[in-house]
């Protein structure tokens, strides 16, 4: 029993050391989108990638959406051959994670992402250790992390902070684009927690 | 906002407070999820004396709200008041929050259910007994069960302005305060070290039976789940750039009755001239220094022995021992060990009684800190006292009259009656061992209980160590020494060594009351006394929005060239520790954390500039406060 609780401390502590963190090489992972078709991280190598975790009813997710904050970005970043992959790692039950549901944020957001990933199982969350929605990740061509944590630097559900924020994610990826050292690399992602299956 | 004397009548007034506490509901498809009200501590404002108002939100059940570190996900609730002139509001305390677990690694720090965030409202004191007073407050939270829906309020609470105030909301806050962290110096030391990606924090000299757990409170520091495994706790930072060499953070420990005690880990201030005095040691010893402490106490014990009024006490004990047992060496060994479970039982009260003292200030809020310059300078005029007493100026004195009954009631021969005789000859030695049990006492007041027991139970060893070893060999009496002048001379040294402690301790008084010159505010000071601009950068070691601004805009060349062209003095205010003193700057000028950037006038004039900087806001700002 002892020996089965250390031997399960020490695997949490090598799980909280995996994650990547900024400057490792991001992990790759396979999935398939909405529309059914399979995308892998490999085969975007060579250009520069941001991960969304995202969740079709979480207020902090609607307060970057509603008010265009999101979508904003996404399309200056894909306007310069950024990739953009939006994942949900709902367990399949839980809110936001019904395909529907997906579908008509989609729809009603305007939103348009390269795609939009079901990672039901949570293992590509659990891999990048993502806690919240919006949760973002930029890699870069060499595929590695070169960002990862909040959208911006203020942490409320509220729209109306959005124009007097900093947005990590472009300060991020202009800084990286254009050959400077990236100020912010890491953050604390705000939101609602994903909503993961199984136990913990 | 204040209703100028509106001199109702009194029921009107009270029918105004209740509707003055405005509630509002937060719905959510036909759910009430959270009801906010403002609820205060008192029934109306002593001018000039601080109230406590509380934000309640009833939250439905399952639903939960966040704490101050919201953990992985959630945000904390915010409240912004909105305050008539003269008034101020302090930080939300926060109660200790449960911890959540959810699939995904995911650790959240929550409120379930309903909860008090309770908030200290400075008042002015030129408020005038018949006025009313409105505060308002904007209120915002999340609330979570399986998703997440953001509510706000606009709050009021209308009071009256009185003379004196009844207490209101009694249990519901008395209940909050319960679950606060405690103030003062914490039963135990705190260290933190950095090894490697990880920040370890050490704590000593807890109650090993107490079980603990830690709530990190991290402000911009990213941090994993802390491990707790005591007496150490590990917190992993997740930037492999981070500097930070601690956290703040909230220690819980549970004792073995189940009785538990917040308290927030000392949070980095300069406290070392003061934790380094005398006996004030133990109050934050670990355990090895405790040891020492314990042996002082011992050989303090001892000396009692030699104090006027005990020496001879002692060969008439032993001598009335031999007489009691007709020379039967067992029955001698027995009686003076009865003896000195005399002289223990009475110590063991004394030590009972500082601990109950010290329950009873805790509750009262008293601060038995030497922190505080107040109770230093208690200290200094008791330990004075004693000085003198020793030294002959005076003499405390047990009525005779009294020292007779006492000794007569405490009964006569057999074990009971050397039981009582222990206690009543200790009791009787008070007045010579006054000036030590009360130099003791004021120490031990800083002290956690069990340290109390402790070393009221090593002096009771020292000073039970003759009776003790009389007892078993009798014989050794002749090696007594003899009372005479000398007992007087010791005495006398004794009280030039105290009288040297109340000299060291009046010089920590000074040092505690002397402005330091290094603070923020000397050095803001100091700069504006110049009569150029100055630039005041608020900043932390943590903050990253202050390093961004740091290195994109003051770092840059056109704002480095103005301040050099137009000769301005630069002031960093590092709020890295919390310093009070910047916190009350920043609060000064509406904000309530870092970055804050303020620019002076030469005439000292203050410009608050946006959190979110460009080089043109800085150099608009310095042309205007050049012109």
């Amino acid at each position: 029993m002892k020996t089965r609780l250390t031997l399960l401390l020490a695997l949490v502590s090598v799980a909280a050391f995996g994650a990547p963190q900024p400057g490792d090489p991001a992990p790759n992972f396979s999935l398939t989108d909405v529309n059914g078709q399979s995308h892998s991280l490999a085969e975007y190598k060579g250009k520069y990638v941001v991960l969304e975790w995202n969740n079709p009813g979480c207020p902090f997710v609607h307060k970057h959406y509603d008010s265009g904050n999101m979508q904003g970005l996404q399309k200056t970043a894909e306007a310069k051959g950024v990739i953009w992959l939006t994942i949900n790692s709902g367990a399949s039950g839980r809110q936001g994670a019904a395909q529907s549901d997906i579908k008509s944020f989609l729809a009603s957001e305007h939103a348009n992402p390269t795609a939009y990933l079901i990672d039901s199982d949570g293992k590509v969350g659990r891999l990048y250790a993502a806690k919240t929605t919006p949760d973002m990740y930029i890699i870069n061509p060499d595929g590695k992390l070169v960002y990862d944590g909040a959208i911006d630097n203020k942490p409320t559900p509220d729209p109306e902070d959005i124009p007097g924020a900093t947005n990590y994610v472009k300060v991020a990826l202009d800084a990286s684009m254009a050959g400077k050292p990236v100020p912010v690399t890491t953050s604390r992602p705000y939101g609602c927690s994903i909503k993961y299956g199984g136990e913990y | 906002m204040i209703a100028f004397a509106m001199r109702l009548p009194k029921f009107v007034l009270g029918v105004l407070l209740f509707i003055g506490s405005l509630c509002q509901a937060q719905v959510y498809q036909g759910i009430q999820l959270v009801k906010a009200s403002l609820l205060a501590d008192q029934n109306g404002i002593v001018p000039g004396h601080p109230i406590t108002i509380g934000l309640q939100l009833a939250t439905a059940p399952g639903w939960h709200t966040y704490w101050e570190y919201p953990g992985d996900a959630g945000i904390p609730t915010r409240i912004d008041w909105k305050l008539p002139a003269g008034f101020t509001a302090g930080p939300i305390q926060w109660p200790i929050p449960a911890r959540d677990t959810e699939p995904g690694d995911i650790v959240n720090y929550i409120y379930a259910g309903d909860v008090l965030l309770p908030v200290e409202i400075q008042t002015p004191a030129g408020l005038k007994p018949g006025q009313t007073v409105t505060i308002n407050a904007h209120a915002a939270w999340l609330v979570c069960k399986d998703l997440c829906v953001p509510g706000k309020a606009d709050l009021s609470i209308t009071l009256p302005v009185v003379a004196a105030s009844q207490p209101a909301n009694g249990d519901l806050f008395a209940s909050t305060r319960a679950e606060l962290p405690m103030k003062g110096t914490p039963p135990f030391t705190a260290s933190w070290s950095r090894q490697g990606q990880a920040l370890v924090l050490h704590i000593a000299g807890l109650d090993p039976q107490a079980a603990f757990d830690f709530f990190p409170l991290p402000g911009d520091v990213q941090i994993g789940h802390p491990k707790v495994t005591p007496p150490t706790v590990n917190v992993l930072l997740i930037d492999p750039k981070e500097t930070a060499a601690s956290i703040d953070g909230v220690v819980l420990m549970t004792a073995k009755d189940g009785s538990a005690q917040a308290w927030p880990l000392p949070n980095g201030k300069p406290t070392a001239s003061i934790s380094a005095i005398g006996t004030g040691g133990v109050a934050s010893s670990g355990q090895s220094s405790l040891l020492y402490w314990l042996g002082l106490g011992f050989v303090g014990g001892l000396i009692l022995n030699v104090m006027p009024c005990v020496l001879p006490v002692i060969a008439l004990k032993i001598f009335g021992f031999i007489k009691q047992a007709g020379e039967s060496p067992r029955r001698i060994l027995a009686l003076g060990f009865t003896f000195v479970g005399g002289i223990f039982a009475w110590f063991f009260f004394l030590a009972a009684l500082i601990v109950s003292f010290k329950l009873a200030g805790h509750q009262l809020n008293w601060a038995f800190q030497f922190q505080h310059p107040a109770f230093v300078a208690v200290m200094v005029v008791i330990l004075l006292l004693f000085a003198l007493n020793l030294l002959g100026v005076f003499e405390i004195v047990l009525p005779e009259r009294l020292q007779a009954k006492v000794y007569d009631a405490s009964g006569g021969e057999g074990y009971a009656g050397t039981f009582w005789h222990g206690v009543f000859a200790t009791l009787m030695a008070t007045p010579c061992t006054a000036p030590f049990l009360g130099s003791a006492l004021g120490f031990a007041l800083a002290s956690p209980a069990p340290t109390v027991f402790a070393m009221f139970g090593s002096i009771a060893a020292g000073m039970s160590a003759p009776y003790a070893v009389l007892a078993v060999k009798p014989a050794w009496l002749r090696y007594l020494p003899k009372p005479g002048i000398w007992m007087v001379r010791v005495k006398q040294a004794l009280g030039v060594l105290l009288m040297g402690t109340v000299l060291w301790l009046g010089w920590v008084l000074v040092e505690q009351l002397t402005p330091r010159t290094d603070t923020f505010p000397a050095q803001l000071a100091s700069a504006l006394a110049k009569h150029q601009i100055v630039f005041v950068d608020f900043t932390a070691d943590w903050c990253v929005n202050c390093k961004v601004n740091e290195h994109l805009v003051l770092d840059s060349g056109p704002v480095q060239e103005a301040f050099k062209r137009k000769g301005v003095i630069l002031v960093k205010a590092d709020w890295t520790r919390g310093d009070e003193d910047i916190t009350a700057y920043l609060r000064k000028y509406g904000r309530a954390g870092v970055p804050c950037y303020v620019v002076f006038s030469p005439d000292g004039n203050p410009t608050v500039l946006p959190e979110v900087i460009t080089n043109d806001i800085v150099l608009n700002a310095l042309n205007q406060a050049q012109s």
